[in-house]
């Protein structure tokens, strides 16, 4: 067996038992690896950290790599201990001289199409209030945006910061429809 | 707007929130927030949202100045994040140049934003026409150079026209000067559309065939063709065809030719679909004799 081969069966052995560390449930294993995931993410970025993702990974690698030590004697909130080994991690990185940031341009007219193209199938996928709501939502600009929220408030019964909320959960998932949709137009690509 | 959540003592707004994406937290504030978005679901949540809120913003450009160089420099760090600034910037494109009259309620603005030929299904909708027509032009060539060729191929038979004959051949015309008789009818005239102020009606006529009259006269004179058996008077009563009555005269006498008369004025029937009931009045066989049917201009 090559070594690339062996280091890569070792990982999948790490991640599974990092999953079943988490929780028994390989599904709801995997949601929360993910807000792990993101929360890291999140919080790098925050710090200006221009390798937010990488740093994520090597976060979870590292993580992984030690749950067949800490599993059996470890007491407390596992999302916790992720955090202590990210600050690790980072102070690993800001000790390094920094790198060139890197700025992908991947807003080109092929993808800004598929964008706008997937964008109006999400929209035509949404429930018609949904879709109302989203699109009076962002309509107009400026401050007849402003008076157009407090109407809608007004006109369904709830307080600005509750429509606010009802029409940032619709964009986050306009959010995730559109990426799924960018990942099948990607794949269906010869 | 501002909300406020508790975790461990600590309270997040939502100007908190957006400060911490845009990494403008002291010191202290980003570890107690840290440790908060690791154990706070709630808190996950609303910086999901303000996340997506704030590249909406960006891209709208409602940041203040400051706001916007922090986002430059320090937000869009993570592939994810760029691709939201994509969305943001798409939605702002579709949907914010839409006035708030044009997003109204009403189905008609649904309509006006379903044929807004800047949604880029409507661009694909024409490419796709475009390739259609293409397409069935050159069906359209490739069946006409087909049948030209066709035409040069396969000539159709043609009967051949008479020639004059060379010698004189003898004619058999019939000696006597009489013509014969002319057996072909006349065809018959239609019944309906005929405008004018007198008309016959057959019982038999259904509403969609009925005459048309146009009363430009006082009176209009209808003659009815009588089914048998026959009665020597009849009582005629007018009605639309909703069976409202219109006009009503009693004991006419039918003529020799079967024939019943009525003189029904004009200012009772001024348009709209009318009948004529017919009844017997002679009190021997049964009293109806027929629905006759005619429509007014």
């Amino acid at each position: 067996m090559s070594a690339a081969k062996q280091l890569k069966e070792l990982r999948q052995q790490d991640f599974d038992r990092l999953l079943l560390w988490l929780d028994d449930d390989r599904e709801r294993a995997g949601i929360l690896y993910e807000k792990i995931r993101w929360r890291l993410v999140t919080i790098l970025a925050a710090r200006g950290c221009t390798l937010a993702e990488e740093l994520a990974d090597e976060t979870i690698d590292r993580v992984a790599r030690r749950v067949s030590d800490i599993q059996a004697t470890f007491v407390g909130d596992k999302a916790i201990y992720f955090l202590g080994v990210m600050n690790n991690v980072h102070h690993e990185y800001l000790r390094r001289p920094p790198l060139p940031r890197l700025i992908e341009d991947n807003q080109g007219l092929e993808n800004r199409e598929q964008i706008h193209f997937c964008l109006d199938s999400c929209l035509e996928q949404l429930a018609p209030y949904a879709r109302q709501l989203i699109e009076r939502y962002y309509a107009a600009d400026r401050q007849a945006k402003i008076d157009l929220r407090k109407v809608m408030a007004r006109e369904l019964g709830i307080k600005t910061s509750t429509l606010r909320l009802r029409a940032l959960r619709i964009r986050e998932k306009l959010q995730t429809c559109v990426e799924s949709c960018l990942e099948t137009v990607s794949e269906a690509r010869p | 707007m501002d909300r406020k959540t508790t975790n461990n003592g600590n309270a997040y707004s939502d100007e908190t929130i957006r400060r911490f994406l845009l990494g403008a937290l002291s010191g202290t504030e980003q570890a107690s927030f840290e440790q908060s978005l690791f154990t706070n679901d709630e808190l996950e949540e609303r910086v999901r949202l303000a996340e997506l809120e704030l590249s909406d913003d960006y891209a709208a450009g409602r940041l203040s100045t400051p706001e916007r160089d922090l986002f430059e420099a320090g937000f869009l760090l993570t592939a994810d994040r760029q691709q939201q600034l994509n969305v943001s910037r798409a939605m702002q494109q579709t949907l914010s140049f839409q006035s708030p009259a044009r997003v109204d309620q009403s189905v008609m603005a649904r309509v006006v934003n379903v044929f807004d030929l800047r949604r880029h299904a409507w661009k694909y909708a024409f490419a796709a026409l475009i390739l259609m027509l293409l397409l069935g032009a050159a069906i359209l060539v490739t069946k006409q150079r087909l049948r030209i060729t066709q035409r040069h191929t396969s000539p159709t038979p043609v009967t051949p026209k008479p020639s004059a004959t060379a010698v004189p051949q003898p004619a058999h015309h019939a000696t006597n000067s009489g013509s014969p008789s002319h057996t072909e009818q006349p065809p018959a005239l239609p019944l309906h559309e005929g405008l004018t102020p007198s008309v016959v009606l057959n019982s038999n006529t259904p509403l969609e065939a009925a005459p048309l009259i146009r009363t430009s006269g006082e009176v209009v004179t209808i003659e009815l063709r009588l089914d048998a058996p026959l009665a020597d008077f009849y009582d005629v009563k007018v009605m639309t065809t909703a069976g409202e009555s219109v006009f009503i005269t009693n004991g006419i006498k039918r003529t020799e030719s079967e024939t019943l008369g009525v003189s029904v004025p004009g200012s009772a029937i001024e348009s709209g679909d009318f009948q004529i009931v017919l009844l017997r009045a002679d009190g021997d066989s049964q009293p109806n004799a027929g629905t006759y049917f005619f429509r007014v201009k």
